[in-house]
């Protein structure tokens, strides 16, 4: 039970685990737009932001999982020892974000918060309740970089977490530059 | 009381070098051979990397049937296979420095 909660890619991965992953990335962009929902960045998660059209949660979705397996995939080809396929990183990556699915379907109990005065303990609470499906959807992305590129100990540890700055930095960046010209 | 399994001693419970084998000998007619026998670079791999060598030969080197057959993903039979290669390669440097 736990290695299929945490390391799922022991028994998924390549082509399989990709339509999975695409599949619950889709339901979660549903999700997401309905309980407005941003997963604007590689590993963001903002609740309550602006209304906008459904494929601008799509689009945020894609962004993010494309820039964590460019950001993955780099990494591996330039550390990993062992031969790896684009396909395992892209596959376990999408599986990886399962998790914000739960995330995009708590938010539906989330307030709408403007300022920082806002907040109040039913945001305190369900944001608390988020954390470990955040924590969840972190440790599988490592295991999937983990699995698909045979690296472990802590210097995949090291190379992950910077891939994942990478992945983040770029994923704001396409998705500040692109939006505004998308949804004027 | 349950039979023990043995497994074959690689290295010198003393000194930790590579063990040769000196003595063979036929259960049938009691026959006994003895001498300084290396051992195959094989049969020095733990007993369940060999029997993962040996599911390996059997489906004809395809790593994608071996991960049906386990009911594993691709990338994790692949990296026991890497796995296994970089034992090989230390046992290969083993024997070298220990001639």
């Amino acid at each position: 039970m736990n290695t299929w909660l945490l390391r799922p890619f022991t028994y998924i991965a390549g082509s399989k685990a990709l339509l999975l992953g695409w599949a619950i990335m889709l339901i979660t962009s549903v999700v997401a737009y309905f309980s407005r929902t941003h997963f604007d960045g590689a590993i963001d998660a903002h609740a309550g932001a602006t209304v906008m059209p459904y494929f601008i949660y799509l689009l945020e979705a894609l962004i993010a999982w494309g820039c964590m397996v460019l950001a993955c995939y780099a990494a591996a080809a330039i550390f990993a020892r062992s031969s790896f396929r684009l396909i395992d990183i892209a596959g376990t990556l999408a599986l990886a974000r399962t998790p914000l699915l739960a995330i995009a379907l708590i938010n539906f109990g989330m307030p709408v918060v403007v300022n920082p005065m806002d907040i109040n303990p039913m945001v305190i609470t369900l944001a608390l309740i988020s954390l470990p499906f955040f924590i969840w959807m972190l440790v599988l992305m490592y295991q999937s970089f983990s699995v698909s590129a045979n690296m472990k100990g802590n210097k995949a540890v090291i190379i992950f977490i910077v891939a994942l700055i990478v992945a983040e930095v770029i994923s704001k960046a396409l998705i500040s530059f692109t939006f505004p010209l998308l949804v004027p | 009381m349950k039979p023990i399994k043995k497994s074959l001693p690689l290295s010198c419970p003393s000194c930790a070098s590579p063990l040769k084998v000196t003595s063979l000998a036929c259960e049938a007619c009691d026959t006994a051979v003895s001498g300084s026998f290396e051992l195959p670079l094989l049969a020095r791999l733990p007993a369940d990397d060999l029997q993962f060598v040996i599911d390996f030969v059997k489906s004809s080197g395809s790593l994608k049937v071996m991960a049906q057959q386990l009911g594993l993903s691709y990338p994790t039979v692949r990296n026991r296979l890497d796995d296994i290669i970089a034992n090989i390669e230390t046992i290969e440097k083993n024997i070298k420095t220990s001639r």
